[in-house]
């Protein structure tokens, strides 16, 4: 089940109006029966494998806080994120890994053909895995005490909204609502309030509306594109590119944005996942916006325990490229990741190496930083560096990639690609239309939410004004939305019979 | 408390513009290509109809109800639609029943060929959308629909339809229902080859799923006591496999004493001819099947205990029907 599926359409209301009508002390029992239901949706098998990790961390972590001994309460550590880890690497990387080891032996001349293993990747295991081991490295830190509830904690883990893809939560966040440690701010009290559920489905829609009409649609012409490199080339290529730099950005955000939805009509609030990264004016400041749960997490768990910044800047560097390095294998079982990852963290060396000779240039040329065209300059070339970045991310492989990155000169006219060629792509001039429509608003709406809570200032509106907005975008994405069977005009069409 | 009721109220009032809305929207992103046909069968008084005509486009192209009124009196509609299914005529024929109780299901068979439920979802999203709904057609689209969610809601089957929106999603004609009562017509003359002539030993088994329905289909009439005659239409396509299908529907037919048209058999006496006759390779022309029509009337009315509605007063509204259909039928020219 998808958070923007038929399915969920039926489940959530259900689970809210049950969640809402229940007594206070089966609130929690309930979401993560929900919760469980809706990951074992996908598989049940793999709904086990989820109560196993989050049964050895909440184990695991009251473990670490009981033990006397700094070695006990280390070794209880070590060897629960092992496992878990370990459990993470199996799934995900063991084909990748054997791949890996064929190729490699191959150079050596050493004969090894891997044998592909049929291991069914859990749904949501990168995630989840990361929120429990950050949980339990907090608590063997210091910074928390252990949960002692477990279907607290389990519904820490599960919770339906953020199990698949995040975001990835830490145990300030959901964990403290669900302790009761933010009635204050009217969050986690389990009591229906209309302004919620409002502000809650609007943010929902707007996730449907970048998922479902833009990301899914501009998956159309990416498709086409990177699925066949050297087919197209020129500015398809280059279209295509700047067309999977949008994509990933609505999918992401738009499910980041469902999943915040949703949470918020149940009265939780998750951690925010994306600020405007297509606004950032650099490429450090791009990763202090983008999959905001995730860096903040390689910071504290990988970038800072290997010294972080507070050491020589060699040293820095290298722990910059391990931290990338990181990140790009846990976006994926494949080299392009790898390289995307480092390619980010090579950005931000180069970027940290020449920014005395820059800010020298700077000064020499008497350029004003403090102005809108520098900042418009920086946005648009981390756009670029960025986008650039994406083709490997995408590509099926290096030699795909490399195969789009060289096939990128452009032959021909631009007006004769944009009479002709734009159409061959697979989507309709209508369609092409609607892209843009699409892309500007999603901008206007980042831009927007820059200076302030583009909800707060909806609801100051007049009701004509918010009802008409409403609808606009409930039929938007009903009429617009890439879903469902699909309408074949052919199969209608009057046949023979 | 007020504050609350308030807030309730304000849901509600968005949730009925939102749910008339969603009404319209469907509608006008439906495809409406068998509207048409079907839509009109909804307009039809309550138990009004003495005779329904089922089954594919071998059946709503080849027998006209405004003929079978003028000629006879027989107050009918034709249900048939683009390549229906006979689970789906099955069903259909239940639909009719409750809805008309008629004297006399007519169903065309001529799809016993096929081997699958359905020919496709389009097809039975083109039989049944026009029809309001009922449990019998909830039944039909959870028994024969693999996405039944396209049913309850057509918008997830037709949004995309929002790129080639013409001016006449947002209309349909009543008028052409009310004159055609489910019928349509070809007019072009497209010689065929002669076919070759098959004989009863050479009949061929039924399929597992046609069987199965034709069954309950003979069942069905059998328990409403509706009398059903099943006819098969002549074509020039799998000709062979066809009639040798037709020879086993005659012989499950004689054993449950209902009576089985063979118009492959019929062709020479009504004087059809493979080169002048046909449309295409599945359809009579309109001249053509004006013949068909008479001769079904006819044999109807010879057979059959359905009463001749001319002088019936509660019928007078198919006079003009009568009237409309003439004035655009008239100006057929087949060639």
């Amino acid at each position: 089940m998808l958070l923007n599926s038929l399915d969920f359409l039926v489940f959530f209301p259900i689970v809210c109006l049950l969640y809402f009508a229940i007594p206070q002390k089966v609130k929690i029992p309930w979401l993560l029966l929900t919760s469980y239901y809706f990951y074992a949706c996908w598989n049940p098998q793999t709904a086990l494998l989820l109560a196993a990790s989050t049964v050895t961390t909440y184990l695991a972590g009251r473990a670490v806080e009981r033990l006397e001994g700094k070695g006990r309460r280390r070794a209880v550590l070590l060897l629960c994120l092992v496992l878990n880890i370990g459990i993470l690497i199996y799934f995900k990387y063991t084909n990748f890994m054997l791949r890996a080891m064929e190729r490699g032996l191959g150079f050596l001349g050493v004969q090894f053909t891997a044998p592909e293993l049929d291991i069914m990747l859990p749904v949501g295991i990168s995630f989840y895995t990361f929120q429990v081991v950050g949980y339990l490295i907090d608590v063997y830190r210091g910074k928390l005490p252990a949960e002692r509830d477990l279907c607290r904690y389990a519904l820490f883990v599960s919770f339906f909204p953020h199990i698949l893809s995040g975001p990835i939560d830490r145990s300030d966040g959901l964990l403290w609502q669900l302790q009761g440690r933010c009635v204050d701010q009217g969050l986690g009290t389990g009591r229906f309030s209309y302004e919620r559920v409002r502000s809650g489905l609007l943010l929902f829609g707007w996730g449907c509306f970048q998922k479902m009409v833009l990301s899914d649609r501009l998956a159309i012409l990416v498709g086409l594109v990177f699925d066949q490199p050297g087919e197209y080339s020129g500015y398809a290529v280059w279209l295509a590119s700047l067309c999977y730099t949008l994509q990933i950005y609505a999918d992401f955000t738009g499910y980041s944005n469902m999943a915040l939805g949703a949470a918020e009509v149940l009265g939780f609030r998750l951690r925010e996942n994306f600020r405007q990264p297509y606004f950032a004016t650099s490429i450090a400041d791009f990763w202090r916006c983008w999959h905001v749960s995730l860096s903040s997490w390689l910071r504290d768990y990988v970038y800072i325990p290997l010294g972080g910044s507070r050491c020589s800047k060699a040293r820095k560097y290298m722990n910059v490229m391990v931290t990338f390095l990181v990140s790009g294998i846990w976006h994926g079982a494949n080299w392009t990741y790898i390289l995307w990852g480092l390619l980010h963290g090579f950005y931000q060396v180069v970027g940290g190496l020449t920014a005395g000779l820059r800010g020298r240039l700077i000064k020499a040329l008497g350029i004003n930083t403090a102005c809108f065209s520098y900042t418009l300059f920086q946005r648009c070339v981390t756009f670029s560096l960025v986008s650039f970045a994406w083709i490997f991310f995408r590509a099926s492989g290096i030699r795909a990639a490399w195969k789009l990155i060289r096939s990128m000169w452009p032959t021909g006219s631009l007006l004769t690609f944009l009479r002709g060629g734009l159409l061959e792509l697979g989507l309709s001039g209508a369609e092409l239309g609607l892209v843009a429509v699409s892309v500007v608003l999603l901008f206007s709406i980042d831009a927007m939410s820059a200076r302030g809570s583009v909800r707060e200032k909806l609801f100051a509106q007049n009701l004509v004004f918010r009802w008409a907005l409403y609808l606009l975008l409930i039929f938007s994405i009903l009429i617009f939305g890439v879903y469902g069977p699909g309408y074949d005009a052919a199969q209608f069409v009057y046949l023979q019979f | 408390m007020t504050h609350k009721i308030k807030k309730l109220l304000r849901a509600a009032v968005f949730l009925l513009i939102f749910a008339l809305l969603f009404q319209w929207a469907t509608f006008v992103l439906r495809d409406k290509s068998q509207s048409v046909y079907m839509a009109g069968f909804q307009l039809e008084e309550r138990d009004s109809l003495d005779v329904i005509f089922i089954g594919s486009s071998m059946m709503y192209r080849t027998v006209y109800p405004m003929e079978l009124w003028d000629e006879y009196g027989i107050v009918s509609y034709n249900l048939g639609s683009s390549e229906q299914s006979l689970p789906t005529s099955t069903w259909l024929a239940q639909y009719a029943i409750e809805a008309q109780h008629p004297d006399l299901i007519v169903v065309d068979v001529g799809l016993c060929t096929g081997r699958q439920k359905i020919n496709s979802e389009a097809r039975l999203h083109q039989s049944m959308d026009d029809l309001p709904w009922t449990w019998t057609k909830l039944q039909c689209v959870l028994d024969l629909s693999s996405q039944p969610e396209t049913f309850l809601f057509p918008i997830i089957q037709y949004h995309s339809r929002w790129e080639t929106l013409t001016e006449s999603d947002l209309l349909i004609s009543e008028e052409e229902w009310e004159a055609w009562k489910g019928a349509g017509y070809y007019n072009q003359v497209q010689p065929q080859e002669p076919v070759e002539t098959v004989t009863a030993e050479d009949a061929q088994p039924l399929d597992e799923v046609p069987l199965t329905y034709l069954l309950r289909l003979i069942e069905l009439c059998e328990e409403n006591q509706v009398d059903l005659l099943l006819v098969g239409m002549p074509t020039s396509k799998d000709a062979g496999v066809r009639q040798r299908l037709y020879y086993t529907v005659d012989s499950i037919a004689e054993e449950h004493q209902i009576d089985f048209l063979n118009f492959y058999e019929l062709m020479e006496p009504l004087g059809l001819t493979w080169e002048s006759s046909f449309s295409d390779k599945m359809h009579l022309h309109y001249d053509a099947a004006k013949q068909v029509t008479s001769y079904l009337g006819g044999y109807i009315m010879e057979h059959y205990d359905v009463p001749d509605r001319r002088s019936d007063p509660d019928y007078a509204a198919w006079y003009e029907a009568s009237e409309l259909y003439h004035a655009s039928a008239d100006q057929i020219v087949c060639s």
